[in-house]
Protein backbone atom coordinates (compact mmCIF):
# COMPACT_ATOMS: atom_id res chain seq x y z
CA UNK A 1 0.00 0.00 0.00
CA UNK A 2 1.38 3.46 -0.95
CA UNK A 3 1.86 6.28 0.65
CA UNK A 4 -1.14 7.80 -1.57
CA UNK A 5 -3.19 4.73 -1.58
CA UNK A 6 -5.30 5.70 1.65
CA UNK A 7 -6.55 8.58 0.11
CA UNK A 8 -7.40 7.22 -3.40
CA UNK A 9 -9.66 4.02 -1.58
CA UNK A 10 -11.33 6.95 0.26
CA UNK A 11 -11.84 8.46 -3.06
CA UNK A 12 -13.09 5.82 -4.39
CA UNK A 13 -15.69 5.00 -1.63
CA UNK A 14 -17.06 8.04 -2.83
CA UNK A 15 -17.67 7.42 -5.93
CA UNK A 16 -20.72 8.30 -8.05
CA UNK A 17 -23.43 5.68 -9.89
CA UNK A 18 -23.26 7.50 -13.22
CA UNK A 19 -25.85 5.29 -15.03
CA UNK A 20 -28.60 7.66 -15.36
CA UNK A 21 -27.94 9.36 -18.46
CA UNK A 22 -25.08 11.59 -16.50
CA UNK A 23 -21.96 11.69 -16.72
CA UNK A 24 -21.41 15.58 -15.30
CA UNK A 25 -19.71 13.75 -12.49
CA UNK A 26 -16.98 11.99 -14.54
CA UNK A 27 -13.73 13.72 -13.98
CA UNK A 28 -10.64 13.48 -15.58
CA UNK A 29 -8.85 10.02 -14.43
CA UNK A 30 -12.15 8.48 -14.00
CA UNK A 31 -12.48 5.19 -15.22
CA UNK A 32 -15.49 3.68 -18.13
CA UNK A 33 -16.28 0.03 -19.13
CA UNK A 34 -17.22 0.04 -22.39
CA UNK A 35 -17.59 -2.77 -24.64
CA UNK A 36 -15.87 -5.19 -22.39
CA UNK A 37 -12.73 -2.57 -22.09
CA UNK A 38 -11.77 -0.53 -19.64
CA UNK A 39 -11.13 3.24 -20.62
CA UNK A 40 -9.62 6.49 -18.27
CA UNK A 41 -10.65 9.33 -19.38
CA UNK A 42 -7.79 11.57 -20.46
CA UNK A 43 -9.25 14.78 -21.27
CA UNK A 44 -12.90 16.88 -21.25
CA UNK A 45 -14.13 19.82 -23.46
CA UNK A 46 -17.33 20.84 -24.70
CA UNK A 47 -18.11 21.25 -28.69
CA UNK A 48 -19.73 24.74 -29.00
CA UNK A 49 -21.61 24.87 -32.25
CA UNK A 50 -23.04 28.51 -31.47
CA UNK A 51 -26.29 27.89 -29.10
CA UNK A 52 -25.94 24.40 -28.76
CA UNK A 53 -22.80 22.71 -26.01
CA UNK A 54 -21.75 18.76 -26.39
CA UNK A 55 -19.71 18.09 -23.57
CA UNK A 56 -16.87 15.24 -24.87
CA UNK A 57 -14.75 12.79 -22.60
CA UNK A 58 -11.77 11.64 -24.18
CA UNK A 59 -11.00 8.11 -23.15
CA UNK A 60 -8.09 5.80 -24.14
CA UNK A 61 -8.25 2.32 -23.39
CA UNK A 62 -4.79 -0.16 -23.50
CA UNK A 63 -5.56 -0.75 -26.83
CA UNK A 64 -7.29 2.76 -28.60
CA UNK A 65 -8.54 6.06 -28.59
CA UNK A 66 -12.43 6.99 -28.40
CA UNK A 67 -14.60 9.69 -26.68
CA UNK A 68 -18.04 9.63 -24.94
CA UNK A 69 -20.26 12.57 -26.26
CA UNK A 70 -23.37 14.09 -24.29
CA UNK A 71 -26.13 16.42 -26.19
CA UNK A 72 -29.56 16.73 -25.36
CA UNK A 73 -30.76 13.35 -26.51
CA UNK A 74 -28.32 10.61 -25.24
CA UNK A 75 -24.83 9.61 -25.10
CA UNK A 76 -22.74 8.41 -27.77
CA UNK A 77 -19.46 6.32 -28.13
CA UNK A 78 -16.82 6.72 -30.52
CA UNK A 79 -13.78 5.06 -31.43
CA UNK A 80 -10.69 6.02 -33.37
CA UNK A 81 -10.89 4.32 -36.76
CA UNK A 82 -7.65 4.50 -39.29
CA UNK A 83 -8.77 7.28 -42.01
CA UNK A 84 -7.66 4.56 -44.75
CA UNK A 85 -10.58 2.20 -44.41
CA UNK A 86 -12.44 5.06 -45.62
CA UNK A 87 -13.55 4.79 -49.49
CA UNK A 88 -12.21 7.93 -49.84
CA UNK A 89 -9.15 10.34 -48.65
CA UNK A 90 -10.99 13.41 -47.52
CA UNK A 91 -8.13 15.29 -48.07
CA UNK A 92 -7.69 14.54 -52.26
CA UNK A 93 -11.05 14.79 -52.59
CA UNK A 94 -11.44 18.30 -50.66
CA UNK A 95 -8.88 19.69 -52.63
CA UNK A 96 -11.01 19.10 -56.19
CA UNK A 97 -14.64 19.27 -54.05
CA UNK A 98 -16.34 21.90 -51.75
CA UNK A 99 -17.38 19.19 -49.80
CA UNK A 100 -17.50 15.37 -48.99
CA UNK A 101 -20.20 12.91 -50.74
CA UNK A 102 -23.36 12.18 -49.60
CA UNK A 103 -22.48 8.57 -48.88
CA UNK A 104 -19.65 7.40 -47.67
CA UNK A 105 -18.09 3.69 -47.36
CA UNK A 106 -16.56 2.17 -44.60
CA UNK A 107 -15.12 -1.48 -44.23
CA UNK A 108 -17.36 -2.06 -47.33
CA UNK A 109 -20.21 -0.82 -45.41
CA UNK A 110 -22.30 2.34 -47.14
CA UNK A 111 -22.83 5.28 -44.94
CA UNK A 112 -24.95 8.40 -45.28
CA UNK A 113 -24.64 11.59 -44.64
CA UNK A 114 -26.67 12.72 -41.68
CA UNK A 115 -25.09 15.96 -40.65
CA UNK A 116 -22.54 18.37 -41.74
CA UNK A 117 -21.37 20.97 -39.79
CA UNK A 118 -19.03 23.13 -37.73
CA UNK A 119 -18.22 24.24 -34.10
CA UNK A 120 -15.59 25.38 -31.58
CA UNK A 121 -13.75 22.07 -29.77
CA UNK A 122 -13.53 24.39 -26.06
CA UNK A 123 -11.08 23.18 -23.26
CA UNK A 124 -8.86 25.17 -20.92
CA UNK A 125 -9.52 28.51 -23.06
CA UNK A 126 -8.37 27.43 -25.96
CA UNK A 127 -11.33 27.39 -28.80
CA UNK A 128 -10.12 24.99 -31.57
CA UNK A 129 -12.51 25.32 -34.84
CA UNK A 130 -13.36 21.97 -36.40
CA UNK A 131 -15.60 20.70 -38.97
CA UNK A 132 -17.63 17.71 -38.25
CA UNK A 133 -19.33 15.17 -40.97
CA UNK A 134 -21.52 12.49 -39.39
CA UNK A 135 -22.87 9.55 -41.88
CA UNK A 136 -25.26 6.82 -40.53
CA UNK A 137 -25.49 3.24 -42.04
CA UNK A 138 -28.57 1.77 -41.58
CA UNK A 139 -27.99 -0.36 -38.17
CA UNK A 140 -27.46 3.34 -36.16
CA UNK A 141 -23.74 3.05 -36.35
CA UNK A 142 -22.46 6.84 -36.77
CA UNK A 143 -19.42 7.59 -38.39
CA UNK A 144 -17.71 10.55 -37.68
CA UNK A 145 -14.74 12.81 -39.56
CA UNK A 146 -13.45 15.55 -38.54
CA UNK A 147 -11.31 18.19 -40.06
CA UNK A 148 -9.30 20.45 -37.65
CA UNK A 149 -7.04 22.02 -40.67
CA UNK A 150 -6.51 21.69 -44.54
CA UNK A 151 -5.33 18.29 -43.86
CA UNK A 152 -5.87 17.13 -40.31
CA UNK A 153 -8.46 14.57 -40.36
CA UNK A 154 -9.90 12.06 -37.94
CA UNK A 155 -11.99 9.08 -38.35
CA UNK A 156 -14.48 7.92 -35.31
CA UNK A 157 -17.23 5.19 -35.64
CA UNK A 158 -19.16 4.91 -32.98
CA UNK A 159 -23.51 4.65 -31.29
CA UNK A 160 -25.69 5.89 -29.34
CA UNK A 161 -25.07 4.27 -25.74
CA UNK A 162 -28.32 2.40 -24.29
CA UNK A 163 -28.05 3.21 -20.09
CA UNK A 164 -27.10 -0.97 -19.37
CA UNK A 165 -23.83 -0.69 -21.92
CA UNK A 166 -22.21 2.01 -19.67
CA UNK A 167 -21.14 -1.05 -17.02
CA UNK A 168 -19.39 0.82 -14.32
CA UNK A 169 -18.01 4.96 -13.96
CA UNK A 170 -15.86 5.57 -11.51
CA UNK A 171 -14.88 9.16 -11.07
CA UNK B 1 39.00 -11.17 19.26
CA UNK B 2 35.79 -12.18 19.60
CA UNK B 3 34.41 -8.95 20.81
CA UNK B 4 35.69 -6.95 18.21
CA UNK B 5 34.29 -9.44 15.87
CA UNK B 6 31.13 -8.85 17.16
CA UNK B 7 31.56 -4.89 17.60
CA UNK B 8 32.35 -4.93 13.74
CA UNK B 9 29.30 -6.89 12.74
CA UNK B 10 27.36 -4.52 14.20
CA UNK B 11 28.68 -1.53 12.87
CA UNK B 12 28.21 -3.57 9.39
CA UNK B 13 24.55 -4.14 9.75
CA UNK B 14 23.92 -0.77 10.99
CA UNK B 15 24.93 1.19 7.91
CA UNK B 16 23.08 -1.66 6.36
CA UNK B 17 20.21 -0.44 7.96
CA UNK B 18 20.86 3.30 7.65
CA UNK B 19 20.88 2.78 3.54
CA UNK B 20 17.93 1.31 3.31
CA UNK B 21 15.99 3.63 5.37
CA UNK B 22 17.72 6.68 3.24
CA UNK B 23 16.82 5.11 0.61
CA UNK B 24 13.50 4.66 1.47
CA UNK B 25 12.88 8.13 2.61
CA UNK B 26 14.37 9.46 -0.55
CA UNK B 27 11.88 7.21 -2.27
CA UNK B 28 9.19 9.04 -0.59
CA UNK B 29 10.11 12.09 -1.19
CA UNK B 30 10.49 11.41 -4.90
CA UNK B 31 7.18 9.76 -4.61
CA UNK B 32 5.38 12.89 -3.16
CA UNK B 33 7.72 15.42 -5.39
CA UNK B 34 6.21 13.87 -8.62
CA UNK B 35 2.63 13.15 -7.57
CA UNK B 36 2.98 17.40 -7.06
CA UNK B 37 4.69 17.92 -10.71
CA UNK B 38 1.81 18.91 -12.27
CA UNK B 39 0.43 20.89 -9.21
CA UNK B 40 3.95 22.85 -8.82
CA UNK B 41 5.31 22.79 -12.59
CA UNK B 42 2.72 24.23 -14.81
CA UNK B 43 2.27 22.61 -18.23
CA UNK B 44 4.44 19.44 -17.05
CA UNK B 45 2.11 17.08 -18.08
CA UNK B 46 1.61 18.88 -21.37
CA UNK B 47 5.37 17.79 -21.90
CA UNK B 48 5.92 14.65 -20.34
CA UNK B 49 2.87 12.71 -21.02
CA UNK B 50 2.11 13.35 -24.84
CA UNK B 51 -0.48 15.68 -23.84
CA UNK B 52 0.04 17.68 -26.91
CA UNK B 53 0.95 14.46 -28.98
CA UNK B 54 -0.89 12.20 -31.22
CA UNK B 55 0.31 9.01 -29.38
CA UNK B 56 -1.98 9.20 -25.96
CA UNK B 57 -3.62 12.39 -26.10
CA UNK B 58 -3.80 12.76 -29.44
CA UNK B 59 -7.49 12.96 -30.54
CA UNK B 60 -8.54 16.41 -29.43
CA UNK B 61 -5.26 17.72 -29.71
CA UNK B 62 -2.23 17.08 -32.31
CA UNK B 63 1.20 18.25 -31.98
CA UNK B 64 0.92 21.57 -33.71
CA UNK B 65 -2.20 22.71 -32.26
CA UNK B 66 -1.88 24.56 -29.41
CA UNK B 67 2.06 24.72 -29.73
CA UNK B 68 2.50 25.94 -25.46
CA UNK B 69 4.36 29.19 -25.18
CA UNK B 70 4.36 32.57 -25.96
CA UNK B 71 3.94 31.98 -29.71
CA UNK B 72 0.44 31.03 -28.65
CA UNK B 73 -0.29 34.16 -26.41
CA UNK B 74 -1.21 37.13 -27.21
CA UNK B 75 -3.04 36.28 -30.58
CA UNK B 76 -6.38 35.19 -29.96
CA UNK B 77 -7.91 32.74 -32.14
CA UNK B 78 -9.83 35.21 -34.13
CA UNK B 79 -6.79 36.55 -35.51
CA UNK B 80 -4.79 33.45 -36.10
CA UNK B 81 -7.70 31.88 -37.55
CA UNK B 82 -8.76 35.14 -39.69
CA UNK B 83 -5.32 35.48 -41.26
CA UNK B 84 -5.77 31.98 -42.60
CA UNK B 85 -9.21 33.26 -43.87
CA UNK B 86 -9.41 33.24 -47.62
CA UNK B 87 -6.20 31.29 -48.18
CA UNK B 88 -7.71 28.42 -46.38
CA UNK B 89 -10.45 25.72 -47.95
CA UNK B 90 -11.03 24.71 -44.61
CA UNK B 91 -11.04 28.39 -42.83
CA UNK B 92 -13.92 29.27 -45.44
CA UNK B 93 -15.70 25.62 -45.14
CA UNK B 94 -16.20 26.18 -41.01
CA UNK B 95 -17.22 29.75 -41.51
CA UNK B 96 -20.24 28.58 -43.71
CA UNK B 97 -21.19 25.74 -41.64
CA UNK B 98 -20.30 27.37 -38.02
CA UNK B 99 -24.25 27.77 -36.53
CA UNK B 100 -25.88 24.70 -37.84
CA UNK B 101 -28.28 23.33 -35.42
CA UNK B 102 -26.84 19.49 -34.15
CA UNK B 103 -29.31 18.80 -31.85
CA UNK B 104 -32.22 19.53 -33.70
CA UNK B 105 -30.30 16.67 -36.18
CA UNK B 106 -31.21 13.26 -37.16
CA UNK B 107 -29.90 12.50 -33.27
CA UNK B 108 -32.43 13.07 -31.76
CA UNK B 109 -35.46 13.76 -34.33
CA UNK B 110 -34.01 11.16 -37.14
CA UNK B 111 -33.72 13.10 -39.84
CA UNK B 112 -31.84 15.08 -41.78
CA UNK B 113 -32.06 18.41 -39.97
CA UNK B 114 -28.45 19.88 -39.74
CA UNK B 115 -27.55 20.74 -43.02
Amino acid sequence: MGLFDFFKKKKNQDQVDLIGHSLDGLKKGGIVELDGESWEVVDIGYYDYGDEKEWDWKLVSPTREGFLNKDEDGIYFFKREDLKKLSIDPIEYLKTHEDLPSEIKFDNKLYDLEYSGAAYYVKDGNRSPVVIWDFEDDNGNILEILQWADEDFELFLGRRLQEWEIEDVLS
Amino acid sequence: MCYHKKKNGFSLLSLIIGIIVVFIILNILYSIFSAMRPIIWPGYGYYHRGYWGRTYYGHRYPSNRYPPGPANKGSSFGERFASKKGSSSFASRFSSRYGRSRVSGFRSSGFFGGK
